[in-house]
């Protein structure tokens, strides 16, 4: 029979919480590299030649259909190699996750742009608006309140995401239980703590963007 | 508008204070535990002790082993006999000790990636075909954890069909115990802590390890124990980068001087570990 040590999450819980500040700028590094080239990649798969629009396709599925631990690893170990630069653990951590979300997100905002009725689109352009301004003034102002629930739930998962680059030595929470458990052999009682930690992070990321929906969102279409 | 443009703002510093990350941290008598590998210049492929005379820097790669190389949650220090060594030779050659992070299983391939410039490793075929070893620096024993009580006496008793052992997967404990183990399943886990966890849920009937470490793990375990027998032997030296001769003969002669010297007894006396011990002399 299991016996529990909850002792183990007293003691420890001060240097695991630690590890927040690293989860934060892990997650908000992502999430603001994947909503600007986001939101660049789903207007130019809109917008751009078609051969452009083809080679961000590739962009997309190549990061949206390969495991987010494989490309940070790749990031970290490979992409050095093969720029023949240096990366930290921390820039490849970001940028991985942060790339994974703008394929995602490039998505979100692609389909609110297609949503968005061929009416519109038709009117506008018959008012005199070019392109660019049917796109700006017409399109996206109603695309964007359809993108904010979705991407919302984007910073969830990149929230939840930023815990594996723990497996290239950034000491964000998951890290810092991991050490933890190496010196306690107590592994339940550890990512019991753990998760609590991202439970509390990410439920108050959820009230936050419930706030911004509720501000952005129309209440009847 | 205005909104727009402090979200801008905000996310334009998260970015750059993203960037401006990543500097090493050098260790004194213990490391930082957030340190990284700092750039260094020279080539990769030989000519590492050039690189670490011009750039002052002894890059050590380090995977967590408790007693040998982890963070003390005390002191937010990486602590460990393997970092005592390299700190001598670090001091010793009048260099700054660099403690890069890494996991077993990529330690390898964070040296071949020029993450660091050595590290200690149990030596093993596969890895000798990736890197080069030094000569013996520690030795202990492969062997089993199991519940007290348990039947088996022999590592033939346990490889039976029907038996399971769990082991830290991609350790050299695990590539050994792969090519010994013909009959029973192995579970490979990625940390001694699930891997001991397997023991006491009855998910396997024994993990495998280096004794130090089974020793280690048990110590709060009263249902757990240690068996006499082995399934082979560990022997630990420092690895760098394949065909680069002249820093392991260097590391070699370092490696003489650390065991004639004393200082890595005194680390195994000073870190409490059993079952580990100097490799006797001439081998």
């Amino acid at each position: 029979m299991y016996e529990w040590n909850w002792q183990t999450i007293a003691e420890y819980l001060p240097f695991v919480a630690r590890g927040i500040p690293m989860t934060l700028l892990v997650s908000f590094g992502a999430i603001a590299i994947g909503v600007i080239l986001g939101v660049v990649i789903g207007l130019l798969r809109t917008m751009a030649w078609p051969a452009v629009q083809r080679a961000l396709l590739w962009f997309v599925e190549l990061f949206r259909n390969t495991p987010v631990l494989v490309q940070i690893v790749y990031f970290y170990y490979a992409v050095p190699l093969l720029l023949q630069t240096k990366i930290g653990p921390l820039q490849a951590g970001i940028v991985a996750i942060g790339l994974n979300t703008a394929a995602y997100i490039s998505e979100i905002v692609r389909g609110g742009i297609v949503g968005v009725g061929r009416s519109q689109v038709d009117a506008a352009r018959s008012l005199g608006l070019s392109k660019l301004d049917t796109m700006r003034k017409v399109i996206l102002p109603q695309a964007a309140r359809r993108m904010v629930a979705p991407t919302a739930n984007m910073f969830v998962v990149v929230m939840k995401e930023s815990a594996l680059v723990s497996y290239i030595g950034v000491a964000e929470i998951l890290h810092r239980g991991d050490v933890v458990q190496v010196q306690t052999f107590r592994p339940l009682e550890v990512y019991t703590m753990v998760a609590v930690l991202f439970l509390l992070l990410i439920t108050g990321m959820t009230r936050l963007m419930a706030m911004v929906e509720r501000r952005w969102t129309p209440v009847a279409e | 508008m205005r909104g727009t443009r402090i979200a801008a703002m905000v996310a334009l510093i998260l970015i750059l204070a993203a960037c401006g990350g990543g500097a090493a941290a050098p260790a004194s008598s213990a490391a930082d535990a957030t340190s990284e590998g700092q750039s260094a210049k020279g080539s990769v492929h030989g000519g590492t002790l050039e690189r670490i005379r011009e750039t002052g820097q002894l890059r050590v790669g380090w995977a967590t082993l408790a007693g040998y190389a982890a963070v003390n949650p005390s002191t937010d220090q990486v602590e460990g006999l393997y970092i005592d060594v390299m700190l001598d030779i670090a001091e010793d050659m009048g260099v700054e000790l660099v403690l890069v992070e890494d996991a077993w299983n990529t330690l390898v391939l964070g040296m071949q990636s020029d993450k660091f410039d050595a590290t200690i490793l149990g030596i093993t075929d596969a890895r000798q075909e990736q890197v080069d070893f030094g000569i013996p620096l520690l030795v202990s024993d492969f062997t089993f954890v199991v519940k007290k009580g348990a039947p088996f006496q022999s590592v033939e008793e346990l490889d039976q069909a029907g038996n399971t052992i769990s082991v830290t997967q991609g350790s050299n404990t695990d590539e050994l115990l792969t090519k010994v183990i013909k009959n029973a399943e192995i579970l490979r886990l990625r940390d001694v802590g699930t891997a001991i966890l397997a023991v006491r849920n009855g998910d396997a009937d024994a993990m495998a390890a280096v004794r130090d470490y089974a020793l280690a793990s048990i110590e709060n375990e009263p249902e757990l124990e240690v068996v006499d027998f082995r399934f082979g032997e560990s022997i630990q030296s420092i690895a760098g980068l394949k065909g680069d001769s002249q820093f392991i003969n260097y590391m070699n002669d370092q490696i003489q001087r650390v065991l004639a010297e004393g200082v890595v007894q005194q680390a195994i006396d000073r870190h409490g570990l059993v079952g580990v011990e100097v490799p006797e002399s001439g081998s």
